[in-house]
């Protein structure tokens, strides 16, 4: 010991004193180990913490009672350096303490060895500092950090937001912002004013975690805030205050409308335009209540203003654009606004300028030929997939060049200059050049800010030859397959049917009779099948050439309605036809193919009619003349319009189960391909739950 | 024998000889058009029913050849085939076919009412 030195002047009672009052009051959990890691001791925040007695009894284990078993092996690990390393370095570390209910913190530790004279441990001083609020608030401020990095991001999507690619752009925000703050389902609800002056909404957006966007119209789903249960909610949000609420924690009323099912928490964050209420952002978590910090909210508030700000902008634009704004003086209050708002898209601008380096880049890696013109056809930039499809050109590339290498097989000029002047894409397929199938799309470019002024086009140059051999030789092998299914059939459906015929005396059981026709039937179906599938291919393959003739449709459709007379008639509906009052039902088409589509569709009409009855009637459109076949069925379903035109029909459809066992239901596939064939088309016009459907048929009129 | 088969598709053959069996007509058979051919010529058929799709010769080739010589040019032929469409139609018709049949569209039972047609009445 040394002699002479301060401390010596302390009592070494004092000395401990001072200690034991330093320990009893610190924040900080003391513990006191055994070297084999018992507790010996430990001060009255560790005894709180730690749950331990005022006079508890030494001895616990301190590894298997308190440190969560996982970690127990490295915790371990750390005490033993600590015992055999010498000196007096503390050993560092983090860990929660596992206790018996109550919430488990992070503690930060430190380990000291308390050792005799002769240097051997005889004790070890655990000192844990409480770290969760640190670890918390620094989650918080990374969680802020990604949903402001989004909102940047979103925010760049709104300033290039032309009004075409809008509800894309919104989308775009929604998953950005979303995937950002991690929520599971993010949605935006608009308000919309109703007639009695009371304040609607509807949900407009909505984006989920497992990737489905979707994009709404108000069409009947419109409420008012006291009908969906949110009252509380429009008193708030109408005030520009967002709202957090746990949905265990929610009045019933307010479960009820647009929270999903599995939603545990959730935010709501108003959106103003200018002092106008729009409606609400809302962010849903399902997997558990998700704890909302200021900070984030905050960004959240960042991002409903500037989807407030780009409305707004969206607005004046379409404002300024809109030809029955002539006034000037309106223009004039707008335009102060409009120039922030140019302001914003010169920003936008610059960061074009930077994507355009890496566009560049891009360009050269497509496989695709890729050649940019000018307005007059020059060429500005091309890539060197055009030279790898049709082959080297020592002297570049112009139009002048490409149309001397594909010679009379594509007008590329004539092309072009109908792609400027319609202000559209123009595909050309099927361009032989060599030995290969090429395929031209052509596309303008049009300007943004410019009213959408062409400036140029893209001509896009694929090598569509493999592509095109694998459909070919699939529909090739699709026709030869359906013609080899035929003749097993045929041997199926003869026999089965003269033994019916012809050797029925031979059968002495009825049910080898019944056996035998249902035999029959089936194989009948099969082979109508077959020829169904094998029209589509020969149709998909134009190998159908429709006889174009002028003909009276008139005649048509009273042939087509007097051959289903007796259907309509057997299910009591009316069956009415109103003939036009001119003679105006001359088509140019092919008689055969036409009675096909009607059939078609007035016996898809009649299939899913119940009550009431069909209509036929005449109209007319330029050079057009419409057959419209409504009936007063039961409708189809928003959701299965997009698919009925489809070949195959997924299952599960409502389609699907509602068309019945004997058809293959691609009578409307075939129906649209062969109008289309026709120089026609076939398409639904209108269909409403309860309402019925009307399909139409249009065909050129005949000069 | 009365009609002369030629397709070589054996259950097919099967199916229709039986249909004309039952109904009293004799029947004499070949399965490609090579033999078919040689049949026709040497055992003079009332009627040839022919098939297009064979292996080898197709049915379109044998009815040139049948056509061709005056040994069986005036034998009616009757076209049995499952290429549905119109122009499949036209060419067997125009080639000298009688008529011309899709299997899969009409029973035996209707190629043996369409076949006695065109034999003499017994």
């Amino acid at each position: 010991m040394p002699a002479s030195s301060d401390l010596t002047l302390l009592d070494a009672s004092l000395e401990r004193e001072i200690f034991r009052s330093y320990i009893q009051r610190t924040d900080k959990v003391v513990v006191i180990l055994t070297p084999t890691l018992k507790i010996r001791t430990a001060n009255n925040y560790g005894r709180s913490i730690l749950g331990l007695e005022e006079n508890f009894k030494s001895g616990i284990d301190f590894i298997a009672t308190y440190v969560p078993s996982s970690l127990a092996p490295e915790v371990v690990a750390d005490y033993e350096t600590l015992l055999n390393q010498a000196g007096t370095t503390p050993v560092k570390n983090e860990f929660q303490l596992q206790l018996q209910n109550a919430v488990s913190n992070d503690y930060s530790w430190q380990h000291f060895a308390v050792r005799d004279n002769s240097g051997e441990v005889s004790a070890i001083l655990s000192v844990g500092e409480d770290v969760s609020q640190e670890r918390q608030t620094e989650a918080v401020l990374k969680r802020r950090d990604a949903t402001l990095e989004a909102f940047s991001r979103a925010a760049h999507h709104f300033l290039l937001a032309v009004p075409e690619y809008w509800e894309e752009n919104v989308l775009e925000v929604l998953e950005l912002v979303g995937k950002a703050r991690g929520s599971d389902r993010v949605y935006l609800c608009k308000n919309t004013p109703l007639e009695n002056g009371d304040t609607g909404l509807y949900l407009r957006y909505e984006w989920k975690a497992t990737g489905e966007r979707f994009n709404f119209l108000p069409d009947g789903q419109i409420k008012t805030y006291p009908a969906a249960g949110l009252t509380r909610w429009a008193e708030k949000l109408s005030a520009q205050e967002a709202l957090w609420e746990e949905i265990a924690a929610l009045p019933s009323g307010e479960k009820q409308w647009n929270i999903a099912p599995q939603a545990k928490s959730l935010v709501v964050v108003p959106v103003f335009v200018g002092n106008d209420w729009w409606g609400y952002f809302g962010f849903e978590d399902w997997e558990e209540v998700y704890p909302y910090a200021l900070p984030e909210l905050e960004a959240l508030k960042a991002v409903a203003a500037a989807f407030g700000a780009a409305i707004k902008r969206k607005r004046i634009e379409e404002e300024l654009s809109s030809e029955k704004l002539g006034v000037e003086k309106k223009i004039e209050e707008r335009t102060q606004e409009l120039k922030l708002a140019q302001q914003e898209i010169k920003e936008g601008l610059l960061r074009i300028r930077q994507e355009k380096a890496r566009l560049t880049a891009s360009i050269h890696s497509l496989s695709l030929g890729f050649l940019l013109t000018e307005l007059n056809g020059q060429v500005v930039l091309y890539n060197h997939a055009v030279n790898d499809i049709l082959g080297e050109s020592p002297e570049g590339w112009s139009l002048e060049i490409l149309t001397g290498r594909l010679g009379d097989n594509l007008d590329l000029k004539k092309t072009l200059a109908l792609c400027l002047k319609n202000r559209r894409e123009m595909v050309v397929e099927d361009v032989t050049y060599q030995d290969k199938f090429l395929r031209f799309l052509f596309t303008p470019i049009k300007m943004i800010e410019d009213d959408g002024r062409v400036i140029g086009a893209v001509i896009l140059i694929e090598d569509a030859t493999q592509a095109k051999m694998l459909q070919k030789s699939r529909d090739e092998f699709f026709a030869v397959a359906s013609h080899e299914l035929r003749t097993p059939l045929t041997a199926i459906k003869g026999n089965s049917l003269m033994i019916l015929k012809l050797f029925s005396q031979s059968i002495t059981d009825p049910q080898v009779t019944e056996m035998l026709q249902d035999i029959l039937d089936s194989s009948e179906r099969l082979i109508a099948i077959v020829n169904e599938n094998l029209d589509v291919s020969r149709l998909e393959m134009d190998k159908i050439n429709p006889v174009m003739e002028p003909f009276d449709l008139l005649q048509t459709i009273h042939q087509v309605m007097e051959e289903l007379k007796g259907s309509a008639a057997s299910k009591n509906l009316a069956w009415e036809f109103t003939p036009p009052s001119d003679n105006s039902t001359m088509v140019l088409a092919d008689t055969g193919r036409t009675k096909q589509i009607l059939v078609n569709l007035l016996g898809n009409a009649l299939k899913y009619t119940q009550s009431g009855g069909i209509k036929v009637l005449i109209d007319h459109q330029p050079g057009k003349v419409l057959v419209k076949v409504s009936d007063s069925g039961e409708g189809i379903p928003t959701e299965d319009q997009t698919h009925l035109f489809e070949k195959f029909k997924m299952a599960g459809d409502r389609i699907y189960q509602r068309s019945d066992s004997e058809s293959t239901g691609m009578g409307l596939y075939i129906s649209r391909l062969l109008a289309q064939a026709m120089g026609g088309s076939v398409y639904l016009e209108s269909s409403a739950a309860g309402q019925g459907s009307t399909f139409v048929l249009a065909l050129n009129q005949a000069a | 024998m009365s009609i002369l088969i030629i397709d070589d598709d054996p259950v097919l053959v099967r199916m229709y000889q039986r249909g004309l069996e039952v109904s009293g007509i004799g029947v004499e058979t070949a399965e490609d058009g090579e033999s078919g051919l040689k049949k026709a010529a040497a055992l003079s058929p009332k009627l040839i029913l022919l098939d297009v799709m064979m292996p080898k010769m197709s049915g379109y080739q044998v009815l040139d050849q049948l056509k061709a010589s005056p040994q069986t040019a005036n034998i009616p032929v009757i076209v049995l085939t499952n290429l549905a469409s119109q122009e499949d139609i036209n060419r067997a018709l125009e080639k000298g076919a009688v008529q011309c049949i899709i299997k899969s569209q009409s029973d035996p039972l209707e190629v043996v009412s369409i076949a006695k047609k065109y034999l003499p009445q017994a």
